[in-house]
C-alpha cells in the first residue's frame, strides 16, 4: 500500500489539532495548485466585469432598437447629453425606451437570482419561480386586486397589486420549502407540487378572466404573457428598491449557500443556521418575484436559464454565481427585450413569449442530462 | 499557525444522561459516555435502528438532545450551532454532491461557511491545501467534486471536516463507500491525526473487526440504549455478539485485533 506523503505535525501547544505541513521547496505542485487556484478567482471576477459590461452594452441596444431605430451614439447623447438631439427623440429615450429598458434588466436580475436562490435552498436544478408556481401564485394575487379589488386592509391604490403578489408568492414558496424539507418528497415531488401550484394558479386567474369587466380583463391577458410595455418610472424606482434591499442579503449568504450546495447537514455542521437561511432566502425569492411579476406579469424561464448560465461560467461558488445569476438574467432579458421588438417589425410581442422560446430548449437539456436528478 | 481562541487543554469528553430522537420519540436513551481522553478513537456498532446515528447527531448538535454533554469545561448541549461546530466537526455519510465545485473551493468554503472571518483568501487556500495533502488528495485539489471517483470524494469530504480543525472528530460510517485498500488508507490516516493532535475522534461503523483493530473503545448500543462499552477485546464478545446482534459466533484475539467468525443467526 503507497505511504502518505510524510508531513511533521506539530502537538499543539493549545487543544486544538494542527494541521499544517511543512514548507515545501518553491515550484512544488504546491505553489502549482496556489498559483491556479488564484487564476481560477481571477478568472471569474474578469467574467463578472464581462458580464456587467454586456449588460450595460445590452440595455443600450434595447434602448437603441424600437419603431424608429436609434443609433447607440444617439442614445448615449440622449441620456447623458440631451441638449445634443432634438426634444422628440430625447423624450423617446428617457421617457419611453428608458424606463422599458431598466425595467427588463432589473427584472430580469430579480428572476435569476430568485431562481438561483431557490436551486440552492431547495437543491432542485429545475426550481425557478416561474417552474415551481411561484410566479403564478403572484399574478393570481395580481389578479385579485385588479378584478376585485381585493387587498390587504389598510393598504389602497397602487400598493394592492405588488402587494398581493408578493403575498402569494411568499405563500407558495412557504409551501414549497415545507415540502422539500418534509423529505417525503424528493427532488421529483416538489417539481411535481410546484406543477400543481402552475394548473391550480392558473385555473384561479382563469375563473377572474371569466367574471372580471371587459376593462380589467385586457389588463390579464398581458399580464399572464407578460410585457414590458406597462413599465413606468414608479414601477422601475420600486422593483429597483427592492432590488437594492435584496441584493446585498444575498451576497452576505453566498458563503452560506455554498455550503448548502455541499448538503444541509454538512452546512449545519460547519455553524450554517440552515433555518434562518432558507427563511430570509425564501422571504428574497418572494419579494424579487412577487413584484417582477406585479409589474410586468409572469415571464418565464429566465430564473431558470439565468442561474444555469452562470453556473456553467463560473460554478458553484456562490460569492460569484449569485452576482453572476444577477448579471445573465438581466443580459437575457434584455436580449430578449430587443428580439420582442425584432421578430416582428413594427410590433412589440410581449417578452415573456421571447423569454419561453428560449426556456424550454433549456429546462428539456436539463432534464435529459440528468436523469438522475429529476 | 496558532490555535485561536482556546487555552484550555482539549480536555476529556463526558455524555450524561443523553437522550435523543424525532418528533418527541427519544430513538439514544440514557446514555452514558467517557470520560473519553483526547487523542482517542471511538467506536458506535449496534444493529439497524440501535440509534448509532441518531446518536452522532445528536453529539454534532445537529439533533434536539437533552441530558449533558461535557467537553472539558464546556457543555455542549444547548450550545449555540456557530459555537458548537467550531467544536465539534461532523462528516455525514453521504458523499459531497457530484457539484461545479473543485475540491480546493469546497474544503474553503467548510472555513467560510460560518465564519470566523480572520483570513484572507491566500491563507484560506494554504490552509485548505495543506489539509488535502495531509489526506493525501493535495494533487486533486483543483480537480472538481463531480470528477471524483467514490473514494476520492470521501477523502474530500474527511478534509472538509478536518479542515476546520475540531476537537471532537464525528464520522458516520466514514468507510462503508470504500473498498479495502481505502478503507485502511482512511482509518490509518485519521488514527495518525488523532494521535498527533489530541482529537477525539467518535465513528460509526458496520465492520466489527475494522472497529476492533481501530478503536481504542467501542460502544455497543441496542435498542437505544448502551449495551457495552469498554475496550474491544473486552466488549465484543460471543455472548455479547448474541444478544446484541441474535448471532452465533466466535471472537479470538489476534495481533492486530479481534478475529470475528460469526456462524449463524439465531
Amino acid at each position: 500500500m503507497p505511504e502518505f506523503a510524510r508531513v511533521s505535525i506539530p502537538r499543539p501547544q493549545s487543544g486544538r489539532p494542527q494541521l499544517n505541513s511543512g514548507p515545501l521547496p518553491p515550484g512544488s505542485q504546491r505553489d502549482r495548485t496556489i498559483a491556479a487556484y488564484g487564476r481560477l478567482v481571477r478568472r471569474r471576477l474578469v467574467l463578472l466585469l464581462v458580464l456587467l459590461g454586456a449588460s450595460v452594452l445590452a440595455l443600450g441596444f434595447d434602448i437603441s432598437t424600437g419603431p424608429s431605430a436609434l443609433p447607440l451614439r444617439e442614445v448615449w447623447d440622449g441620456l447623458f447629453f440631451p441638449g445634443r438631439l432634438d426634444l422628440p427623440a430625447v423624450t423617446i429615450i428617457r421617457d419611453v425606451r428608458l424606463p422599458m429598458a431598466l425595467m427588463a434588466l432589473l427584472v430580469g436580475a430579480a428572476l435569476s437570482l430568485a431562481g438561483a436562490e431557490m436551486q440552492t435552498i431547495l437543491d432542485n436544478p429545475l426550481a425557478s419561480p416561474f417552474t415551481l408556481g411561484v410566479s403564478s401564485a403572484a399574478s393570481f394575487g395580481a389578479a385579485l386586486g385588479i378584478v376585485l379589488g381585493l387587498g390587504l386592509p389598510g393598504l389602497g391604490g397602487d400598493w394592492i397589486v405588488p402587494v398581493n403578489a408578493f403575498a402569494c408568492a411568499f405563500g407558495s414558496v412557504l409551501l414549497l420549502e415545507a415540502l422539500a424539507r418534509g423529505r417525503a418528497a424528493g427532488t421529483q415531488g416538489i417539481i411535481l407540487f410546484g406543477i400543481a401550484l402552475v394548473f391550480t394558479f392558473n385555473a384561479a386567474v382563469a375563473l377572474l378572466q371569466f367574471v372580471a369587466s371587459q376593462e380589467a380583463l385586457s389588463q390579464l391577458v398581458f399580464w399572464t404573457m407578460g410585457a414590458l410595455g406597462r413599465a413606468t418610472w414608479e414601477s422601475v424606482a420600486v422593483l429597483a428598491a427592492v432590488c437594492a434591499l435584496a441584493f446585498p442579503f444575498s451576497l452576505r449568504a453566498a458563503n452560506a449557500m455554498t455550503a448548502m450546495r455541499l448538503g444541509e447537514d454538512r452546512a449545519r455542521s460547519f455553524g450554517v443556521d440552515v433555518r434562518r437561511l432558507r427563511f430570509f432566502s425564501l422571504l428574497r425569492i418572494s419579494a424579487l418575484a412577487g413584484t417582477s411579476v406585479a409589474f410586468v406579469g409572469t415571464i418565464g424561464f429566465v430564473g431558470l436559464v439565468g442561474p444555469h448560465i452562470a453556473r456553467l461560467l463560473l460554478g458553484e461558488d456562490h460569492r460569484f454565481l449569485l452576482p453572476a445569476s444577477i448579471l445573465t438574467g438581466a443580459l437575457i432579458m434584455s436580449l430578449a427585450s430587443v428580439a420582442s421588438k425584432l421578430i416582428v417589425p413594427g410590433v412589440l410581442l410581449p417578452v415573456g413569449i421571447v423569454t419561453s422560446m428560449i426556456g424550454v430548449p433549456v429546462f428539456l437539456a436539463l432534464i435529459l442530462r440528468r436523469p438522475d436528478r429529476v | 499557525m496558532t490555535a485561536r481562541g482556546d487555552s484550555h487543554a482539549a480536555g476529556t469528553l463526558g455524555v450524561r444522561g443523553l437522550e435523543a430522537g424525532y418528533d418527541g420519540k427519544a430513538v439514544v436513551r440514557q446514555v452514558d459516555l467517557g470520560p473519553i481522553e483526547p487523542g482517542s478513537m471511538i467506536s458506535l456498532l449496534g444493529p439497524n435502528a440501535a440509534g448509532k446515528t441518531t446518536l452522532l447527531r445528536a453529539l454534532a448538535g445537529l439533533q434536539p438532545a437533552s441530558g449533558s454533554i461535557r467537553l472539558g469545561e464546556r457543555e455542549l448541549v444547548g450550545m449555540p450551532l456557530a459555537e458548537h461546530a467550531r467544536l465539534v466537526g461532523y462528516m455525514p455519510q453521504n458523499l459531497p454532491q457530484r457539484i461545479g465545485l473543485s475540491v480546493i473551493e469546497a474544503t474553503i468554503s467548510a472555513m467560510r461557511a460560518a465564519p470566523p472571518g480572520d483570513a484572507g483568501q491566500a491563507h484560506l487556500a494554504e490552509t485548505a491545501l495543506d489539509t488535502l495533502e495531509r489526506v493525501g488528495i493535495g494533487h486533486l485539489a483543483m480537480e472538481e467534486l463531480g470528477h471524483l471517483s467514490g473514494g476520492q470524494r470521501q477523502l474530500a469530504s474527511l478534509a472538509q471536516a478536518l479542515v476546520r480543525r475540531p476537537r471532537v472528530l464525528l464520522l458516520d460510517e466514514p468507510i462503508s463507500a470504500l473498498d479495502l485498500h481505502y478503507q485502511l488508507r482512511v482509518m490509518k490516516l485519521v488514527r495518525e491525526i488523532v494521535r498527533e493532535s489530541g482529537m477525539i475522534v467518535i465513528m460509526v461503523l458496520h465492520d466489527l473487526a475494522m472497529a476492533a483493530r481501530w478503536s481504542d473503545r467501542v460502544v455497543l448500543l441496542s435498542g437505544g440504549e448502551v449495551a457495552a462499552e469498554g475496550p474491544p477485546e473486552e466488549a465484543i464478545t460471543a455472548e455479547r455478539l448474541a444478544q446484541v446482534y441474535q448471532v452465533s459466533g466466535t471472537v479470538t484475539r489476534t495481533g492486530s485485533g479481534l478475529a470475528i467468525a460469526i456462524d449463524d443467526i439465531l
